[in-house]
């Protein structure tokens, strides 16, 4: 029954991803550029986890225990990530939707792999935890975020981008890379239940981060005519 | 560039294995772990006693619901009763059982339930494993939950799919205990006479190694042996003259183990001529347990006829009347038929050697002999009669009366002196405080630590040390390997719950499949919203240009 537990909490990570892939017409590339942007993100983590050993030792690894500095340093590592996605995004020819997906859905496909993993495979075991539903929820979320900074990124490579417009693409990829500090740091202080946390989440990701950003890519696809 | 490409064709390559290799490493791990013991297992004369069984991997039930030979009972052992405890061994997979906290949490009711539940344990061999666990806060409350559960069997639909059931885990061993031995060790007092020919009083005690559950009794009757010999050995080496030679011998079988080591004793001492001439031997058991001021003297001779016994049972009924308690004397033939003695001195009136048995229980099948625990018979009291006063100082004092009584009727017994001086002996060098008592408290296996070895070493001589082997062939007595264990409690949700939330994950799932499919309808809208914003500002800028040129 546990293998039962293990495959649903599986199907709530992999399936939106695959779904992506399938029904965006990415299928129809293939999966090499995936493959290569998610051997980029394994690269970038290597050197994210290089960067991190010059930190100093102020990151706590307990959740209850809010760290705003450490957090802030991490999240400065995070930073690394968009130039991997960018440097992923810069690989991959031409200016159609799909080299955004091929991006994200490559990128995502590994994080994924790699972060939520080995904590889905305990789901294995004989004891239960709603732990691991949570987790596949938020690899969900993540998709949600990954696909906004890739269009971010995008956006932001672009010399043609709409004046007004530049400073809100800075803001949204500030925000969403320093959304470990705020967020998570507001609603610990608020000291809200888990599932509530994971319902903000993905609210603000989809409404703050993700709707405001298809409205800037739609404007400049309009713009350049794709 | 090509370095990097061959770096990323290394990872794209590597991923699978590095993966397969860290999914290899990681296994499930639990929160709820609680260390937990065997019940005893062993086996005397061909009778096996207590649990047989020992891995479990079940269900977790509450004894209030159905269960089956794959469901395993948590309960507090303050629950358990006797003819729960015999539907358990025949209809459950496994039981485990919760220590309580301390003994105050006890009524006097569920203490006498208490010892009654531990007989029936020891009385034979049990199939089901069962394990017992120290108090833990969380495994209490995990029993309480499931308690709870059983009683709300019928509670809807929803909620049962949602509730928790729990299943535990014990890797526990069973093997035989190879070459199994029982510890006697032996020394007498010493004296400057070299008379060898003297009468010999052997005073013989045992040390509980284990009850229901495989850990050290409350040892009581040795801790007054080891006083017994603290407190000889100082006259001893004041000169005084005895008429005796006292030899003190402790064993390490109970009445559980038939009181085996005896014959072994009586074998390397008596029948090899070693000692000669005994005046009486004195047997040690339980006497301090029973907290009422009452001593027995059991002998399979009546006592009527003057003779040594009857002297010094005189002396006892004497020394015990100044502490205010009373010595009273049990009269039982042996049943040479039976091949189980009810008290130790049986053996040595068998090979013709008179011995009694000192005790504080009248019934050699008094629970309290055995009973792991047998201090719960002193909090008792505390609690119902001396509501103020401590269970421990009440039992230090207990141990000191009855040493004192012994160590007194001793004294008059073996010294040549006049009573004058005896009484000054016995009032101004034998102090026995608790201090005392409390370093010889606690004493261990022979086999384990060598605190008494080295207490006998320090007062007597010829200290020695033997072993009662079991024949190879066919063994007398067997031991099993206890061991500590693990108990692993893991949350798990019925079968249902997972058929449920595969339901719920297929709509979730479903919704996002149309949102993709139907993803352009989105973008179009948003598009169609930029486009008007577009028309409008291309339409501002022309009017603005017109009346610019116009």
């Amino acid at each position: 029954m546990t293998l039962f537990h293990f495959g649903n909490v599986v199907a709530l990570a992999v399936l939106p991803i695959y779904f992506l892939y399938k029904f965006s017409g990415l299928s129809e590339y293939g999966l090499t550029k995936i493959f290569h942007a998610g051997s980029i993100y394994v690269f970038t983590q290597l050197c994210k986890m290089l960067i991190l050993t010059f930190f100093p030792e102020t990151i706590n690894t307990d959740p209850a225990d809010f760290n705003f500095l450490g957090e802030c340093l991490r999240c400065s590592a995070d930073l690394l990530d968009f130039v991997g996605l960018a440097f992923v995004l810069s690989k991959i020819p031409g200016k159609s939707h799909s080299k955004l997906l091929t991006a994200a859905v490559g990128w995502s496909s590994a994080e994924i792999i790699l972060s939520k993993g080995l904590i889905l495979w305990r789901a294995r075991g004989a004891e239960f935890s709603w732990i691991y539903t949570q987790k596949s929820l938020e690899s969900n979320i993540l998709l949600v975020v990954t696909c906004t900074v890739t269009c971010l990124l995008w956006l932001f490579s672009r010399h043609d981008l709409n004046r007004k417009h530049a400073p809100i693409v800075t803001f949204l990829l500030l925000a969403i890379a320093f959304k470990a500090v705020w967020l998570d740091g507001t609603l610990l202080v608020m000291g809200i239940g888990t599932w509530t946390c994971l319902a903000i989440k993905m609210a603000v990701s989809i409404f703050c981060f993700g709707l405001p950003t298809l409205y800037l890519y739609a404007n400049m696809a309009q713009t350049i005519g794709i | 560039m090509g370095m990097l490409n061959s770096l990323t064709d290394f990872i794209k390559n590597g991923l699978p294995i590095i993966f397969m290799v860290l999914l290899m490493c990681s296994s499930s791990l639990s929160d709820t772990d609680f260390e937990i013991q065997r019940m005893v297992h062993f086996e005397i004369m061909g009778i096996p006693i207590g649990s047989a069984g020992s891995s479990l991997n079940m269900e977790a039930r509450s004894f209030s619901s159905d269960f089956n030979f794959r469901s395993c009972i948590l309960a507090r052992i303050q629950d358990l009763s006797v003819d729960l405890f015999r539907v358990i061994k025949s209809k459950a997979g496994g039981l485990v059982i919760l220590m309580p906290q301390n003994e105050t949490q006890l009524s006097l009711e569920e203490k006498e339930n208490l010892f009654l539940l531990e007989q029936e344990m020891l009385s034979e061999e049990t199939r089901v494993p069962i394990y017992f666990a120290n108090y833990h806060q969380n495994l209490a409350n995990i029993i309480a939950e499931i308690d709870n559960f059983s009683s709300k069997m019928k509670m809807d639909f929803l909620n049962q799919i949602n509730s928790n059931g729990y299943q535990v885990v014990v890797g526990g061993t069973n093997a035989v205990i190879k070459n199994p031995k029982i510890s006697i060790i032996q020394g007498e007092l010493p004296t400057e006479d070299p008379q060898t020919n003297k009468p010999t009083i052997i005073i013989f005690s045992q040390l509980k190694t284990f009850g229901v559950v495989p850990n050290e009794l409350p040892n009581l009757d040795a801790t007054i042996l080891m006083l017994l010999i603290d407190n000889l050995s100082k006259l001893f080496n004041q000169n005084f003259s005895s008429k005796y030679r006292i030899i003190f011998a402790l064993h390490e079988s109970g009445s559980l183990l038939n009181f085996h080591a005896t014959k072994k004793f009586i074998e390397a001492n008596i029948d090899e001529g070693n000692v000669r001439n005994i005046e009486f031997v004195v047997c040690l058991d339980t006497l301090a347990e029973n907290p009422e001021s009452i001593f027995y003297l059991h002998s399979s001779k009546p006592i009527t006829n003057p003779g040594t016994t009857t002297k010094f049972f005189e002396v006892l009924q004497k020394k015990a009347e100044m502490y205010e308690a009373t010595f009273d004397y049990v009269h039982k033939k042996i049943n040479l038929a039976d091949p189980f003695h009810k008290w130790n001195h049986e053996i040595f009136n068998i090979k013709k050697n008179p011995a009694f048995t000192l005790s504080s229980l009248n019934n050699p099948l008094d629970p309290l002999r055995t009973s792991f625990f047998s201090k719960y018979a002193y909090s008792s009291l505390s609690s119902n009669d001396h509501p103020d006063s401590d269970y421990d100082s009440v039992m230090l004092k207990k141990i000191q009366v009855t040493t004192k009584i012994l160590l007194e009727a001793l004294v008059h017994y073996i010294f040549n002196l006049d009573e004058e001086a005896k009484d000054k002996i016995a009032k101004d060098t034998l102090p026995i405080d608790e201090q005392s008592i409390k370093k010889y408290i606690s004493l261990q296996s022979i086999q384990k630590s060598h605190n008494i070895k080295t207490a006998f070493e320090m007062f007597l001589k010829n200290v020695k040390i033997s072993y009662d082997k079991a024949d190879n062939l066919d063994p007398e007595f067997k031991f099993y390997d206890q061991g500590d264990s693990k108990l692993h409690i893991y949350k798990v949700k019925p079968a249902l719950f997972d058929l449920f939330l595969l339901l719920i994950i297929c709509c979730y799932l479903f919704c996002l499949y149309f949102i993709i499919i139907h993803f352009s309808k989105v973008y179009d809208l948003i598009q169609s919203t930029v486009t008007t914003n577009h028309d409008e500002n291309k339409t501002n800028g022309v009017s603005h240009v017109k009346s610019k040129y116009i």
